[in-house]
């Protein structure tokens, strides 16, 4: 065993302790970072990680009206900063940066509301924030349009009603029993109640170590008068970076999920394997450990129980690929325009991708306007309709196109005769046997130097890398309704029941 | 000097190992060869609850699974149906009362052995073979909550190119041209013969409802992949055959904390899906707000434990069974008294010091177990975690001073942030050879590593009830809402 080796076996069997004391974590991070890099971003099984992403939330005030409820939950023992980031979804403009000071197994709860002319948030948590925050559910924190406002179509604020959030570790402050630092000490809670809520203005992050990550995230769509919620847990991210960033003036641009260091990504996919890729850009790295070839999911159109179903897809990383103003990158290829950056995917009806549960022959060609024309996703965050039901009011629809720029594209939904089955998004044309849109739906992001551990546990090099598809994240949501019963208390009862999990995506990198 | 190493690592494995081809592991995208459902249930007072389940093939080939329940006491098996799956399908039934039970119905065309009732009134009902001798007891109503497992048996190729007269052809349908299955009378003669080892590809769904409460919860089965390279399971359906005993090779693999992928071979297969569902802590939020009328209740589910310990079995690590307690109760860390438990400013309750007698213990005596939190009764689970020891026992749930925070259920005593505990409250498995794939690309080789914690899996749900209100097309709405999400586990591999 070679001098690295043993350094590596050292640091590998003190680390496995999660509640290891900051002493050993001082020693042994600038041993790793001068041997080897310590981290690869990967989106983390068990939901723990140094960036949550939540792929959607709604403040619309359309219909009956959406609040969403975010939660994040710092399940370590240590003081964190964290940035949290609002998106709006047509663009993934930047409207709203906070930081959150997170005490030691601390929760931090916000609301996402409409406001007047658009949405904003408020909280009754006491822990300390910059900007502060409002808590009165009537004047809230509201969102701005400083990133899109000299953009293309709509500039309202109306755009903030809708969109993604992202949670950013910016440093960790050790634990909170026997804090000594000033902000540890300001922001440590006693009683509930932080101390000094005031140190927070000034911190530089010096007295912060780089995230460690153990962070874990929730949201809550809930309509109140529509009787419709649906909760879900955020994508976390993983071994994300091994620095501290984002003090100093607030801003939307660092902390920034471009800022993964090193530039790394690791996945594993259908066959077994984990495939650790390097980037030239951290953005790149998280768009690889996001990359799906396909997304799937489940329908519900029952006419008796008035059911509806509405996917949600998200592309977290799209605003760093493309905006007004900034021309496209692989995997994405359109521009921005007036109705976004439209990336075309097959309509799932040609391609026999739409299937009832009964299974038997998958549709192929259910020739119902405008089936045959390619979908196009061109927002940050869309809802993807079936049959044109509505359980999430939006402005950012799933919408179809006859052209390979996306322009122009128009509203769409995904029609189907059935009344329950499952449906396969393809992200890429790879993942779809019918290509006739050739070049217009290719989507693909090459790695640099790559190492395979299969699934027999040899390892391969690779000098590159393919990945497949999209970075996204989503989930479908079906709703029923029973119309009105009376329960056992002789009470009224819509009987609306919700049922929605997270889009299965495929993993395809060659 | 990185791509040297690594290359030397594999070498270093290569000479030394013989490969099997794959391990098991849970599926990050959810599709797998078997699928977990932690929970169904039929309980739920004043207003009942069913589970709807659902299970989808998303090849182009037909498939034989096995749909096993367990009810969850003991996770002793109750029902056991082999389910034909035509391509692209999805099969769906649903849990059911009997008078004195549970049972299965299923409106769904496609064949099954036994057959399965499509009367949600009289469903096929659940036996107590499994447990009649129990010192727990053999009544029926141990049926009523549990867990379920979908296991597949083998795959038949493409339908598109099944011959006449194959089991493939014999169980295809199609609801337009021919709704009804060829002939389902063929598969009581299917030995498996035309069958090939599983390959995956299943995805499932259950739903918890209760209509009249207006609460549901909806979750994704819990999938693994790469389970076994051996079709079985044919023959009359009974409940030791297929298992998750079955795992072929015994080798596991798990993504853990730190990211490492951690692959590892075991003597027996039930080991490497344990090693693939362990975790040393189990992670939710719970809301227990008097304004929201909110409660918060979690299931958590030990999917192997049956292979583990039994009435009349003896006990295998990591589960270790405090016969003290008068069941099959694994000793945790007390959840309130062990700083596990924090309200949402991270105030906590400290450790009892100076009562001058034991700390009590948390007890999880079941295969299926509610965390029920001041009695919220969300769910209405019988089998719930108690921190009595002495018996009458009284499984009450967790008495918590918060009205909303998070928790960590320690599995183990590695993962109690401030103290350690006796031997009682360890669980370990200790596997063999072992290979770990490094998050900087390095490989190193173990003779064994431990894997801390318990084969658990499970949820967190909340209700939140806001009286009655009016909609917007002026319906009265009860407003009873359900936020829930899977547990979250922590992976320690060392």
């Amino acid at each position: 065993m070679n001098i690295i080796e043993r350094v590596r076996n050292w640091i590998a069997a003190r680390f496995s302790h999660r509640d290891i004391g900051v002493a050993i974590s001082l020693v042994a991070a600038p041993l790793l970072m001068v041997a080897i890099p310590a981290c690869a971003v990967s989106v983390s099984p068990d939901g723990m990680g140094q960036v949550l992403l939540f792929p959607y939330y709604s403040a619309s005030a359309s219909g009956n009206s959406f609040a969403t409820l975010v939660s994040v939950v710092n399940t370590t023992p240590n003081i964190k900063a964290v940035r949290v980031r609002i998106r709006e979804a047509s663009e993934g403009a930047p409207v709203a940066d906070v930081n959150v000071y997170l005490d030691g197994n601390d929760v931090w709860t916000v609301a996402i509301l409409p406001t007047a002319d658009g949405a904003g948030m408020g909280t009754f948590d006491r822990s300390c924030t910059l900007p502060v925050l409002s808590s009165n559910v009537d004047h809230l924190t509201p969102f701005n349009n400083l990133s899109y406002r000299d953009g293309l179509g709509d500039v309202s604020l109306d755009r903030t009603r809708e969109g993604t959030i992202e949670v950013i570790e910016m440093g960790d402050y050790g634990p909170s029993a026997g804090a000594t630092g000033v902000v540890a000490l300001g922001v440590q809670h006693l009683a509930g109640l932080p101390h000094d809520c005031s140190v927070v203005a000034d911190d530089t992050g010096a007295e912060a170590q780089a995230p460690a990550g153990g962070l874990i995230g929730s949201a809550m769509l809930l309509s109140v008068s529509g009787s419709v919620d649906f909760f879900y847990p955020a994508v976390a991210l993983t071994g994300f970076t091994d620095r501290k960033s984002g003090f100093g003036a607030i801003g939307p641009d660092t902390p920034s999920l471009a800022d993964a260091s090193p530039p790394v990504s690791i996945v594993r996919d259908a066959t077994g394997r984990t495939i650790r890729s390097e980037w030239a850009r951290g953005i790149d790295a998280v768009s690889g450990a996001l990359m799906s070839a396909s997304i799937q999911g489940e329908f519900v159109l029952e006419p008796n129980t008035d059911s509806q179903t509405n996917w949600l897809v998200a592309f977290p990383t799209k605003w760093h690929y493309v905006h007004n103003g900034l021309s496209p990158t692989a995997p994405f290829r359109n521009a921005y325009g007036a109705d976004g950056a439209c990336e075309l995917v097959y309509n799932p009806t040609i391609g026999g991708n739409i299937h009832r549960r009964d299974g038997a022959t998958p549709l192929d060609l259910f020739d119902i306007p405008p089936s045959r024309s390619p979908f196009a996703l061109c927002y940050t965050a869309q809802v993807a309709s079936f049959n044109a039901t509505t359980i999430f009011p939006s402005i950012n629809p799933l919408r179809s196109t006859g052209s390979t720029t996306g322009v122009p594209s128009s509203p769409s939904t995904i029609a189907t005769p059935y009344a329950t089955g499952w449906a396969t998004l393809p992200l890429d044309t790879d993942a779809n046997d019918a290509g006739v849109w050739g070049d217009a739906m290719e989507h693909r992001l090459v790695s640099g130097p790559s190492t395979i551990f299969n699934a027999d546990g040899s390892v391969e090099q690779r000098p590159q890398m393919t990945y497949f598809g999209l970075p996204a994240a989503g989930f479908a949501v079906s709703s029923y309704y029973n119309g009105t019963l009376v329960d056992s208390y002789g009470r009224n009862l819509l009987s609306a029941y919700v049922a929605g999990t997270a889009l299965r995506n495929s993993v395809h990198v060659e | 000097m990185r791509l040297t190493i690594s290359i030397m690592s594999a070498w270093v494995v290569g000479a030394f190992l013989a490969l099997p081809a794959s391990g098991v592991e849970v599926a990050a995208d959810g599709f797998g060869q078997v699928l977990l459902y932690p929970y169904y249930t039929i309980r739920g007072s004043p207003n009942a609850f069913n589970t709807l389940i659902s299970i989808g093939n998303s090849t182009p080939d037909v498939k034989a699974v096995r749909l096993r329940f367990h009810e969850a006491r003991e996770g002793a098996p109750v029902g056991d149906f082999n389910i034909y799956l035509n391509a692209y399908a999805v099969w769906t039934g649903a849990v059911f009362a009997t008078a004195d039970g549970a049972g299965l119905a299923s409106a769904d065309h496609s064949c099954t052995r036994p057959i399965v009732s499509s009367d949600a009134v009289d469903p096929t009902p659940f036996n107590n073979a499994s447990y009649l001798d129990s010192p727990d007891g053999g009544s029926l109503d141990r049926t009523r909550e549990g867990y379920f497992e979908v296991i597949e048996m083998g795959d038949y190729g493409p339908l598109n190119t099944a011959t006449p007269g194959s089991i493939a052809q014999a169980v295809s349908h199609d609801d337009d041209a021919q709704p009804i299955p060829a002939n389902c009378a063929l598969i009581a003669q299917d030995t498996g013969a035309q069958a090939t080892a599983p390959t995956g590809g299943l995805f499932g769904s259950a739903l918890l409802i209760s209509v009249l409460g207006g609460v549901d919860y909806f979750y994704a089965a819990t999938a693994l992949s790469h389970y076994t390279d051996t079709r079985s399971g044919f023959g009359t359906p009974g409940p030791g055959t297929p298992s998750l005993a079955d795992a072929q090779p015994p080798v596991s693999v798990v993504v853990d904390d730190m990211g490492r992928t951690i692959r590892s071979q075991w003597s027996r297969g039930i080991d490497a899906v344990s090693a693939a569902l362990t975790s040393v802590k189990l992670q939710g939020e719970f809301v227990l707000d008097a304004g929201t009328k909110s409660g918060s209740e979690w299931v958590v589910t030990f999917p192997t434990k049956w292979y583990y310990i039994h009435a009349g079995a003896l006990v295998a690590a990591p589960f270790q069974s405090d016969f003290l307690s008068g069941g099959e109760c694994e000793r945790i860390l007390n959840l309130t008294s062990s700083g596990v438990l924090y309200d949402r400013e991270s105030d906590f309750q400290p450790i009892p010091i100076g009562l001058g007698e034991p700390l009590t213990r948390g007890l999880l005596c079941f295969a299926t177990q509610s965390v029920d939190f001041n009695a919220s009764g969300v769910l209405g689970a019988a089998t719930r975690y108690t921190s009595t020891r002495l018996p009458p026992m009284n499984y009450q749930g967790l008495l918590v001073p918060y009205q909303d925070g998070w928790m960590s259920v320690p599995l183990d005593t590695e993962s109690s942030p401030l103290f350690t505990a006796g031997d009682g409250l360890v669980h370990r498995a200790i596997s063999g050879a072992s290979t770990v794939f490094e998050p900087n690309g390095a490989v190193t080789s173990r003779p064994q590593m431990t894997y801390f914690g318990l084969a658990g899996i499970g949820f967190a749900i909340s209700s939140y009830s806001n009286g009655t209100l009016i909609d917007t097309s002026g319906r009265n709405v009860l407003s009873t809402y359900i936020s829930g999400a899977p547990l979250h586990g922590s992976k320690h591999v060392e």
